[in-house]
């Protein structure tokens, strides 16, 4: 996972965004940029809501930089946290107007070939409608585990819980996960988890 | 073996598997006694990672990035201007806006009741009588207020900027008039000592937009003059000089200011857990 291998490089690039450093705030964001994205999806279900949320977390992230501290949380943690945020109070708004944003059949343009986007598609689309049952913690190992691709100590402090915590909440939501999507249809011949 | 240490051994070849250090065939053979409960979890945990790994629109992101570096610019240039506050500013910072909240509040209250009276207070005689409201401007005699040069180079930056973004060529005619605007408006900031925070905050806020709008603009061969051009930033760099936020010269550029949005470009280690072959 890229801020485990690289935390000292990384530490440099945070101070220097800190200082307002446009080509380490540039660097920040292109590091980060995917991950929240993909974070960002995996709750939201929407890549339109994703794009724009994605935006805005940066925006917040330009604000809050400056306040920072290394001794509190790593930065990945402390980026994902504003991302969180984020998340819950888009719901809030979309909430108090009523409105729900399901997972939208506009597909992202990434590295993968085009049957690969779609199947990968499908099988998000039916793991968030799985998920719609777990519990708000178990939902949120899952998405940063594997859309943010944080750590177990990263998610941990994210969460801010014991790395056994999220270790215990891990393996129940996949079992559950798996449990449920079993009894799901194939997609594309393949079976979803 | 108990529960926790279980999920210690799950946690340990998870890592491995989404770190593409170790595929689940040897994760099992590692542990052949727990082969029956890891595999069946390694395997959800596989598809689990393919299913989440979607990339995010390269237009997306490019679009982001310069927002993103847009809005640091332009909370520069504010810090320019509006230095870091004195040290004991945060003591009595609640108490003035308790203040400044309670006169708002007293001003507001007053103001309705007179609108609600149709009465005016008559304070030039010091005592607590009373005159009859009568309204100054004749009825029908409203006139549309006429765009200050602030509004005028706020509408005509959001219409070049949709135009830059849609891909469509500026033309000189443009230029000139967005020139004209932010001349006349650097020409109202004769005492820029005595204009009010907040409208300080608009002028930068419009004038950065424009200078880097323009600086954009400067690089691509369009079908525009370039002396409109020049006269157009120059004219915005003076409103931005004259608040005392001079635009800086573009830096050099590096790979991590002018990112390639392509893999290759993004020096970290793939942010998507990796599935072993």
């Amino acid at each position: 996972m890229g801020p485990k291998v690289d935390a000292y490089g990384e530490r440099e690039i945070v101070d220097a965004a800190r200082a307002g450093d446009e080509a380490a705030l540039a660097e920040l964001y292109n590091r980060y940029f995917p991950r929240v994205y993909r974070y960002i999806l995996a709750r939201m279900g929407n890549t339109y809501d994703a794009e724009d949320l994605t935006e805005e977390v940066f925006l917040r992230v330009l604000d809050a930089i400056e306040r920072f501290q290394w001794r509190e949380a790593p930065f990945s943690a402390w980026l994902f946290r504003i991302a969180h945020n984020a998340v819950i109070s888009h719901r809030r708004k979309e909430g108090a107007r009523g409105r729900s944003t399901p997972l939208s059949e506009a597909l992202p343009v990434g590295s993968q070939g085009p049957e690969e986007m779609v199947e990968n598609r499908l099988a998000l689309k039916e793991i968030m409608k799985a998920a719609e049952t777990l519990p708000e913690a178990q939902r949120k190992v899952i998405s940063l585990r594997f859309a943010a691709g944080l750590s177990v100590a990263e998610t941990a402090r994210a969460m801010d819980k014991g790395e056994g915590n999220v270790k215990v909440i891990q393996h129940k939501a996949i079992t559950k996960l798996r449990e449920m999507l079993a009894q799901r249809p194939k997609v594309n011949g393949k079976r979803t988890v | 073996m108990g529960r926790g240490q279980f999920e210690e051994i799950f946690e340990e070849c998870l890592s491995a598997l989404l770190e593409g250090r170790r595929s689940i065939e040897d994760s099992l053979s590692l542990y052949p006694a727990w082969r029956g409960r890891l595999e069946p979890l390694l395997r959800s945990a596989q598809e689990l990672a393919a299913a989440h790994d979607q990339s995010p629109p390269p237009y997306a992101r490019e679009r982001g990035l310069q927002r993103f570096l847009e809005a640091a610019r332009l909370r520069r240039r504010l810090r320019q201007i509006f230095p870091a506050r004195p040290e004991g500013f945060g003591r009595w910072a609640p108490v003035g806006a308790l203040a400044a909240v309670a006169v708002m509040a007293l001003a507001f209250v007053s103001a309705t009741l007179m609108s609600e009276s149709g009465e005016a207070l008559n304070t030039t005689t010091g005592q607590a009588s009373v005159r009859p409201y009568v309204s100054r401007a004749a009825p029908g005699s409203e006139v549309a207020a006429e765009p200050t040069p602030l509004d005028r180079v706020r509408d005509q930056v959001a219409a070049l900027e949709a135009t830059v973004r849609r891909g469509q060529s500026v033309d000189t005619a443009t230029l000139w008039e967005l020139e004209e605007a932010s001349s006349d408006l650097a020409a109202e900031l004769h005492s820029p000592d005595k204009i009010e925070l907040l409208q300080r905050v608009a002028v930068v806020s419009a004038a950065s937009q424009e200078y880097d709008l323009l600086s954009e603009l400067k690089g691509t061969p369009q079908g525009f003059s370039p002396l409109a051009l020049e006269a157009s930033l120059a004219a915005a760099g003076d409103v931005l000089g004259k608040l005392g936020a001079t635009p800086e010269p573009d830096p050099e550029p590096s790979p991590a200011a002018t990112p390639d949005p392509s893999p290759a470009a993004i020096p970290s280690p793939p942010a998507t857990p990796q599935a072993p072959p």
